[in-house]
């Protein structure tokens, strides 16, 4: 296909102008909007923002389930390149494809361990089952399977576990199951959507480091969602920042931390503690003044300008920045960043 | 579990006991001297006190209890006084058919209620017919629901007999084809309330995160919703089945006398009005001990489902 988005280069995954809009008792949410970027074969690109900004929603829709948690228009492109090495669209997968690629392609885990996993089934059926969905084997293979990767996961007692109902496991062992579900089937993209939120510090930490050395035995690309920069910078390649459902920034991870084009990332980096990293005494954490935006009204032009002190009258609030490069690999949504860049804004 | 079982069935015999001494005083009190109600108000004392004597209801009333309590032990429940006959006889007469009316329509209700709420495909289509018949279920009174049955399949269509209830004796195919007008009558009350209970419960879990995460696992959403939603849907519904059986031990009156059967419903029905002291007692008891017995069961079942009680 000549008109493919990732045709000749390396990535796995092109998104193109998606836009997911879901019909609510008070109107229409545009919880993404128009979005494009690319995850690149093995790579690991942190998708930050805050509560509310479309990460879960963007993500989502990589494996066609924006929709299901609601009604929703999905507008756009999302080019996928399959195990086999033919691409497919995702948005116009027929349902029965979609399952395909859900857990055999794209394998997502989630922001709550606690109840991702259903109480009713033991761990062992539960990641069987996500094997044998997509493969053809014995269950006795698929049982081994499951044991492998448990072992994998670090879990001290794997035989034990696997008999284990989700109940009778801490937060953090709960993670580590569902990181196995989520490998079983060898996907090339692990969507993870604050994996690590629930649990505590210690916890966390293993978590991030379990998840790199998965990634260096089996290269898989992730997306790691968080809003938390600080732990982007940890595990990321790349991250990109998206604001009211639409992308603002996005970089090499060392490049968009040096030299943060957006006001609101520049905010967000001064706001948050870095993981592993205590705050100096006395420093004092910046809060963002203002509110996060209403998904139902957003405001006019750049959506952050009722919150950004470089904000412009009769500019700002009137025309939307479209997205430019501005360096090598970075891109920012700002109509105000070469000024603000050179330091001649105030 | 096995601690659970054996905890409750001792909890239960007190619950048994306590409930025979409230029952058999109250009724007592309620149905008044049983001699003068026999007799009718013009009886002479002198017949009275023939009477009294010969059932011994003149003796104060714990020794009567203690008595009816010693030869129900030995399956002896008394005579009734109206046609004579052994009550335990009667009762035992009875709860084939009042057992057998409440397993079916329990179970097409039950199973109905959560297949019909579990469907995803054609689920819009299908919501709002299942919300219909839950309310025509749950608001159309049984001796009409049972009537209009009779009209349009008896009558009407003639597709079945009319003539109410037949025993197993008459053969297998006689005794089923009267069977499915009782059946759809009982269980439409109870299809509605299952339903209601089941759907509100399904709702709920369908947002839980673990329906995500099997749908992320590339299951189809039959299996999401047969496999991960229903199990952990199902359980009010299991409580629910099991109060419900345990109050049709006492039978289905009304659906019982639309179809002439047999029943306890009728049974008790008949002793109440014809104050028949002891199989009014003997009925009440069988409830009593069903609702307990049901309950039991219905925790036991709701524990084998539920794993997180299973293990604690
Ligand atoms: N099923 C839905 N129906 C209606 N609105 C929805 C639905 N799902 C998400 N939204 C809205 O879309 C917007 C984006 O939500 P999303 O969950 O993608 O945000 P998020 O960035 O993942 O936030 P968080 O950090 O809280 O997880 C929110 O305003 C949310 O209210
Ligand atoms: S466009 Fe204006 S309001 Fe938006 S971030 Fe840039 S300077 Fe701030
Ligand atoms: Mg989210």
């Amino acid at each position: 296909m000549s008109s493919s988005p990732i045709a000749g280069n390396d990535s796995l995954v092109a998104v193109r102008d998606l836009a997911v809009r879901f019909a609510t008792p008070a109107g229409p949410v545009l919880a993404v909007d128009g979005v494009s970027f690319d995850i690149m074969r093995g790579e690991t690109l942190a998708l930050v923002g805050e509560s509310g900004s479309g990460k879960s929603t963007a993500a989502l829709a990589l494996m066609g389930m924006a929709g299901l948690s609601g009604k929703a228009a999905i507008e756009g492109r999302i080019a996928l390149r399959l195990k086999k090495g033919n691409e497919c669209d995702v948005n116009r997968l027929s349902a029965r494809d979609l399952r395909q690629v859900r857990g055999n392609e794209i394998a997502m885990i989630f922001q709550e361990p606690m109840s991702s996993l259903n109480p009713v089934y033991t761990v062992a059926s539960q990641i069987v089952e996500a094997i044998t969905e997509h493969t053809k084997t014995t269950s006795a293979a698929a049982h081994a399977r499951a044991l492998e990767l448990l072992h994998m996961m670090g879990i001290p007692n794997p035989a034990k576990c696997m008999i284990s109902y989700p109940h009778q496991l801490s937060g953090g062992m709960r993670q580590r199951v569902m990181i196995a579900v989520a490998l079983s089937c060898e996907p090339s993209l692990l969507v993870a959507d604050e994996p690590t939120t629930a649990l505590d510090v210690t916890i966390q930490a293993q978590i991030i480091a379990l998840l790199k050395r998965v990634q260096t035995r089996t290269g898989m690309a992730i997306l790691f969602i968080t809003h938390n920069l600080g732990l982007a910078a940890e595990i990321a390649d790349r991250a990109m920042v998206m604001y009211a459902g639409r992308m603002v920034e996005q970089g090499a991870v060392a490049e968009v931390f040096r030299n943060p084009r957006m006001p609101y990332t520049q905010v967000l980096l001064r706001s948050l503690p870095r993981l592993g990293r205590p705050r100096e005494p006395g420093q004092k954490l910046e809060a963002i003044p203002g509110n996060v935006p209403s998904a139902l009204k957003r405001p006019s032009g750049c959506a952050f300008h009722p919150r950004c002190t470089f904000m412009v009258q009769g500019q700002c609030d009137e025309h939307a920045p479209v997205i430019e490069s501005c360096g090598p690999g970075h891109a920012v949504a700002c109509l105000r960043w070469r000024e603000i860049a050179a330091g001649r804004a105030a | 579990m096995i601690t659970m079982i054996v905890r409750r069935l001792l909890t239960a015999l007190p619950t048994i006991a306590a409930s025979t001494a409230l029952l058999f005083f109250s009724v007592t009190v309620i149905l008044g001297s049983p001699a003068g109600m026999m007799l009718g108000q013009d009886a002479s004392p002198q017949a009275i006190a023939a009477l009294n004597e010969k059932y011994g209801f003149d003796r104060p009333a714990l020794v009567q209890y203690g008595a009816w309590v010693a030869n129900a032990f030995q399956g002896d429940l008394g005579r009734s006084f109206t046609t004579q006959q052994s009550v335990s006889r009667a009762i035992t007469d009875c709860i084939p058919v009042t057992i057998e009316l409440t397993l079916w329509s329990i179970l097409l209700a039950a199973s109905a209620a959560i297949v019909l709420n579990t469907i995803p495909v054609f689920k819009r289509t299908l919501t709002g017919a299942t919300t219909l018949a839950n309310l025509i279920g749950i608001t159309v009174p049984n001796f009409m629901l049972g009537i209009s049955l009779i009209f349009l399949f008896s009558v009407w269509l003639g597709w079945l007999p009319s003539n109410g209830w037949a025993p197993w004796s008459d053969g297998a195919g006689e005794h089923l084809r009267r069977m499915i007008m009782p059946v759809l009558t009982l269980s439409a009350y109870y299809f509605g309330a299952f339903s209601i209970v089941y759907r509100a419960e399904y709702r709920d879990v369908a947002q839980r995160m673990f329906i995500q995460v099997a749908l992320a696992k590339g299951l189809s959403e039959w299996k999401v919703a047969f496999k991960h939603a229903l199990p952990n849907a199902v359980l009010p519904v299991i409580t629910f089945v099991g109060i419900s059986m345990g109050q049709l031990t006492g039978g289905a009156v009304v659906t019982e006398t639309v179809f002439s059967m047999p029943g306890t419903g009728r049974l008790f029905v008949s002793a109440i009005s014809g104050h028949d002291f002891p199989v009014v007692l003997a009925v009440g008891m069988l409830v009593v001990t069903g609702v307990i017995v049901m309950n039991l069961l219905a925790d036991i079942a709701y524990t084998i489902a539920n794993p997180q009680i299973r293990f604690d």
